[in-house]
């Protein structure tokens, strides 16, 4: 399959992500969304570094994939935390602070 | 190729992961805050001694781990400046945590980690270790967002900023990963070698400087990626309202400038490079400025008035890039003003926050109406925290002045006398919004009679900041000597091949 094929499904992948992002409102979601924001920029960087033949992308990936569990830690207790005060998660409902 | 010397080059950063490390073991043993606040006060001291020796031995830029850490004048200067809040913070916080958040230590132990990653973000020359370095930086903030547990304001702030954060964080790599696949290496220095043979009109090249300006618009705030700014300013506790409002847009911008000067983006497509991020600055100043005029509440009002100030900032950069490819020295210039300005906003920013941080928790309220008439009651707080909020609004003869004037001028000399003539009327708007709170601390009537009387720490952090700002106001010219070769240590990479 030539590069391109990668980089195109890539690309949609993160679309969906971004989308994702955007219009849903319940926090795990959104996490979840990120996460395949995040996957999409793994795709592209292995299929990058297989094309180039360069190992720094696959290196990107492992570090990528670590950071992105620790950033689920945090954003989950905070959750947790969230819940425990208010039994709702929704974004929407959050409006003690105004955009 | 790694030696032992690296490790002296890397010294700063170590020594206060170590002193987070003894900060955490101390906060098992004793619950005493004078004790956590004093070890890490006192600690700090091996982190700035490593800074001064690399600096007094400086003899030219120096890279090691791989390339991963460049330690120049630039990086330098930054860290100096992460110290500055580093100390400035321990200070700002020791009565506030005290009386709202029941976990001190942790609350340091955070606070020096994300200077650590602030460090870093200044002083690493490759993409995978500007990632890293963005996210140590990042997570101690989120949960230093959500430490009032007990509010649900507070968490509240902290999920949306995890959120925002990450999803930020998603798209700067995306940008990384195109930048990566352009050239085939995620070495700066590679990165502008590569540059080099690119043409313009590579459309790959402008969506990857998109990704990467619009990543770090949300770490700087920049609009239109500054949505989540005033909601967590005004959810979090006021001390770590105060360090996202210095410390992450110092280090955003940081590692931004490095990306884009260092790695050397601008030698190709730069219109559109130009364009996007004069579109960003001026959309941020007058977003910022007009929003800070209509706020009732003063760290909403402080938050938009951040925005106004990355803004400013804003402009610096894009002079510089506008001249770069024609001359580095002139180009330089435009940096150089910025790292002033940054120093000096990171000083008086600290001290409007402290000033602040007091003044709310004497009255209770975070309302600018329960400031009235401060200046019967408190007087030394009022008055310093006037001045800093004239420095930020670059009212003369203070530092904040010298700061805007040298933007402006490198600005306007390097080709971009528009983006000079809005900020002017910008920051006209903003005489307005500072000068408000500042009526209204010396001339409305109290509410009431009784003196206030600061805790220690709090007066102690904002006459420091005041005089740091004075001291500033009178040194302007050393500091520039310092900036000059910082600036120009980004281009000297470049020049060197």
């Amino acid at each position: 399959m030539p590069l391109t094929a990668y980089l195109i499904v890539s690309a949609v992948i993160f679309t969906i992500g971004v989308i994702g992002v955007l219009i849903r409102r319940n926090p795990l979601i959104i996490f979840m969304s990120i996460e395949l924001m995040l996957n999409a920029v793994n795709l592209s960087f292995v299929a990058l570094s297989h094309f180039l033949d360069s190992v720094d992308g696959q290196m990107f990936v492992f570090l990528v994939l670590t950071v992105a569990a620790a950033e689920v830690v945090v954003g989950l207790a905070l959750i947790v935390s969230i819940f425990r005060t208010r039994h709702n998660i929704d974004v929407d409902e959050m409006n003690v602070l105004r955009g | 190729m790694f030696q032992l010397s690296d490790l002296y080059l890397l010294a700063p950063e170590i020594s206060l992961v170590l002193l987070a490390l003894v900060v955490m073991v101390i906060d098992l043993f004793t619950k005493r805050r004078i004790v956590i606040a004093t070890v890490s006060l006192v600690g700090l001291i091996v982190p700035v001694g490593f800074v001064i020796a690399q600096a007094v031995t400086y003899t030219g830029p120096r890279t090691a781990l791989f390339r991963m850490l460049v330690v120049d004048q630039y990086s330098l200067f930054f860290r100096v400046i992460f110290l500055i809040i580093a100390a400035f913070m321990v200070l700002a916080s020791y009565n506030y945590l005290g009386k709202y958040i029941k976990a001190e230590g942790e609350f340091y132990v955070l606070m020096l980690f994300s200077v650590v990653g602030m460090m870093l973000m200044a002083s690493t020359g490759e993409l995978i270790s500007i990632y890293i370095a963005l996210e140590l930086t990042s997570f101690p903030l989120y949960a230093m967002a959500g430490l009032l547990r007990s509010s649900t304001k507070s968490s509240e702030a902290a999920l949306k900023y995890v959120l925002l954060g990450a999803m930020s964080s998603a798209i700067l790599l995306y940008g990384f990963a195109l930048l990566y696949g352009l050239t085939g290496t995620t070495d700066l220095q590679g990165i502008a070698q590569s540059f080099k043979s690119f043409g313009n009109g590579n459309l790959m090249v402008i969506v990857a400087d998109v990704l990467i300006i619009a990543g770090f618009g949300f770490k700087i705030s920049a609009v239109p990626f500054h949505m989540w700014a005033p909601d967590i300013y005004e959810g979090a506790p006021t001390p770590a309202t105060a360090f996202f409002s210095v410390g992450s847009k110092a280090a955003g911008f940081a590692a931004l400038i490095r990306i884009l000067v260092y790695g050397g983006l601008w030698q190709a497509d730069l219109t559109p490079l130009i364009v996007v991020l004069g579109v960003v600055a001026v959309l941020t100043l007058i977003l910022g400025n007009f929003a800070a005029a209509v706020q009732t509440n003063i760290k909403r009002m402080m938050a938009y008035s951040s925005i106004a100030q990355a803004g400013y900032i804003l402009v610096g950069v894009v002079a510089t890039l506008t001249m770069s490819q024609k001359n580095h020295t002139a180009a330089s210039s435009g940096i150089a003003a910025v790292l002033f300005f940054i120093l000096v906003y990171v000083v008086t920013n600290l001290g409007a926050f402290s000033g602040i941080i007091a003044l709310s928790n004497l009255t209770g309220g975070e309302k600018i109406e329960d400031f009235r008439g401060l200046w019967h009651r408190s007087p030394l707080l009022t008055v310093c925290t006037s001045l800093c909020l004239l420095s930020l609004a670059g009212i003369p003869p203070v530092a904040g002045f010298f700061s805007k004037v040298f933007i402006f001028t490198a600005a306007w000399q390097l080709g971009q006398p528009w983006l000079v003539i809005i900020a002017l009327l910008c920051s006209i708007v903003s005489i307005v919004y500072y000068g408000r709170i500042i009526k209204v601390m010396f001339f409305d009537a109290p509410r009431k009679e009784e003196r206030l009387v600061a805790p220690i720490s709090l007066s102690t952090t904002i006459t420091l900041a005041t005089a740091a700002l004075l001291v500033l106001t009178v040194i302007v010219t050393v500091v520039l000597d310092a900036a000059n070769p910082a600036a120009l240590s980004l281009f000297a990479s470049l020049l060197g091949k």
